[in-house]
């Protein structure tokens, strides 16, 4: 009882933080919009100029709800705290963690959670808001029952880049200044998750062996959903499998950390 | 005349510094240009889905599509390599008060500020990815690779990354005035992705503002255009005027942008 106490705590003062730095989240807004704006009319100009209503197995309807979702869905699963974690290993913050009664994962992981918490209840708005337009100027009308499974399916896409992201940052053990890693990382789980085009443009091949990787289960199994290219049993299966990725990144995380704790020296702390 | 060969000769040194301070972080170096490849990846995936579809979009074909995503890495290695980090740093240089040391130095501080820096990693990728992509959709159009054709096709790229440099360094500069221009520094850099893309996509509005207003379209759209020759006259005029007219204006927004500085904590 204590142990959720402390970190609900963790999580509440996260949550208040996220009004400090509003600037920053809307800087990011504005700049995913303009992806949104330019995907939007590459995607009506292509199928505006194809004789064929579908493309890459989408309809028009289906491959603007994808692109602009797209875009909404990579801010709703950003993460960040990766460069707080940089900065405890870099200043030697992680001493505070040997004497205090917290431990570092939870404590980063309910500090995230609060400010996603905060950032990701105004996602799900512009999210409707953005999904009622195309509905209204594009004629789709949207399944409710898939738009609620999106709405359960999304933290766990969210979880698996958290989890990802928080292996990643056992490199600056090694690398003391780890951006360039995150950058580089951020670049390519956006393509292959399927966070700028969906993956069918990449082919057959590619969408059968991305199949083995978790990628695909952070945008493009949420945004199939949305779509209905996902349906019925695939979806429970689907969820599974997110399930099976988060439980594998956080045991990864804990071995990765065990290592990387042995190359900690507490520089400057 | 000796000022420029003055200025040059500085520049080389900047560039030479630079490249040492990069070089001595050398894991950091190879990480950048392993991201920018990545970024690089990101750029291309609009060509190949044009290409994969096979569709032309305003009579342009998947061919002549990507001779627009060549140049527009080739204009973005050009900019992240010799501007992007100077202009992204006015803003805590003033703050921090860096600016003391550089009005005192027997160069332009305008020259000194947003060229100090030249970044060597990020641009490797963009130049190589950029000049194969150019030349590949270049022989598969079949453009005459004439002198003339060349010769205008840089000459507007050189044009293209002054207007860029002069349109970014504008909401830099109101950091003289106000603190608070993070928001709209970002905003507008973001501006940059439009020319992803022809701007023969977007609606007619969208491309007058992109012309006119924010001249964005001009900076790595009209040298392809110029190539398939579908820059109209006044285009072409607005091409030339625009970057030499809009440095002019800034350079002048400069000098009494420097007058308002009040050294560190001032």
């Amino acid at each position: 009882m204590k142990a959720i106490k402390k970190y609900y705590t963790v999580y509440t003062l996260a949550m208040q933080s996220v009004m400090q730095y509003k600037t920053d989240f809307f800087i990011s807004l504005v700049s995913g919009g303009f992806t949104i704006i330019i995907q939007f009319f590459l995607w009506t100009a292509i199928y505006g100029a194809s004789e064929n209503p579908q493309l890459f197995g989408f309809e028009y309807a289906q491959m603007v709800t994808y692109v602009v979702m797209a875009g909404i869905m990579g801010k709703y699963i950003s993460t960040g705290f990766e460069y707080e974690i940089m900065e405890d290993i870099m200043e030697g913050n992680l001493n505070r963690f040997f004497v205090q009664p917290i431990g570092h994962l939870p404590y980063r992981l309910f500090g995230f959670l609060g400010v996603k918490t905060m950032e990701n209840a105004m996602v799900i708005l512009i999210s409707a808001a953005l999904l009622g337009i195309i509905g209204i100027t594009a004629g789709i009308q949207y399944s409710v029952m898939n738009i609620v499974l999106v709405l359960l399916i999304a933290p766990f896409s969210l979880l698996i880049n958290c989890m990802l992201f928080y292996c990643l940052s056992v490199t600056n053990f090694w690398l003391t200044w780890g951006w360039g890693v995150f950058n580089g990382a951020r670049v390519v789980t956006t393509i292959l998750s399927g966070g700028i085009f969906p993956l069918d443009v990449f082919g057959e091949t590619a969408l059968a062996v991305l199949k083995f990787l978790p990628f695909q289960y952070i945008v493009y199994f949420p945004l199939s959903v949305v779509v209905g290219r996902v349906t019925g049993m695939d979806v429970i299966y689907g969820v599974l499998i997110q399930i099976f990725w988060i439980i594998a990144f956080y045991l990864l995380s804990r071995v990765l950390w065990k290592i990387g704790m042995k190359r900690y020296i507490a520089a400057r702390g | 005349m000796s000022e420029i060969r003055k200025h040059l000769r500085v520049y080389g040194m900047f560039a030479k510094t630079s490249l040492m301070q990069q070089l001595e972080y050398r894991a950091n170096f190879i990480i950048g240009i392993i991201t920018e490849c990545a970024w690089l990846c990101t750029k291309l995936l609009y060509a190949f889905i044009v290409h994969r579809t096979g569709v032309e979009i305003g009579g342009l074909s998947p061919d002549q599509i990507t001779l627009f995503v060549g140049t527009f890495i080739l204009l973005t290695a050009l900019y992240t390599g010799i501007f992007m980090n100077n202009l992204g740093s006015i803003p805590w240089r003033v703050r921090r008060g860096d600016l003391d040391l550089m009005l005192v130095k027997p160069i332009s501080t305008q020259f000194h500020l947003t060229m100090r820096e030249v970044e060597f990693a990020t641009p490797i990728p963009n130049i190589i990815g950029g000049v194969i992509t150019v030349a590949v959709s270049w022989s598969r159009i079949g453009l005459e690779a004439g002198f003339v054709n060349i010769v205008a096709y840089i000459l507007l790229i050189l044009l293209g990354i002054t207007l860029a440099y002069s349109f970014f360094l504008v909401p830099c500069l109101l950091t003289f005035w106000t603190v608070k221009v993070r928001a709209l520094v970002e905003i507008v850099y973001n501006c940059w992705d439009f020319n992803s893309m022809p701007m023969q996509i977007y609606g007619k509005w969208i491309q007058r503002l992109g012309v006119f207003l924010f001249p964005v379209f001009v900076i790595a759209n009209f040298p392809v255009m110029a190539l398939f020759n579908s820059l109209s006259p006044f285009y072409l005029i607005w091409g030339l005027i625009a970057p030499i007219g809009l440095f002019i204006i800034v350079s002048k927004m400069f000098n009494s942008a420097i007058k308002k500085y009040s050294s560190a904590g001032g």
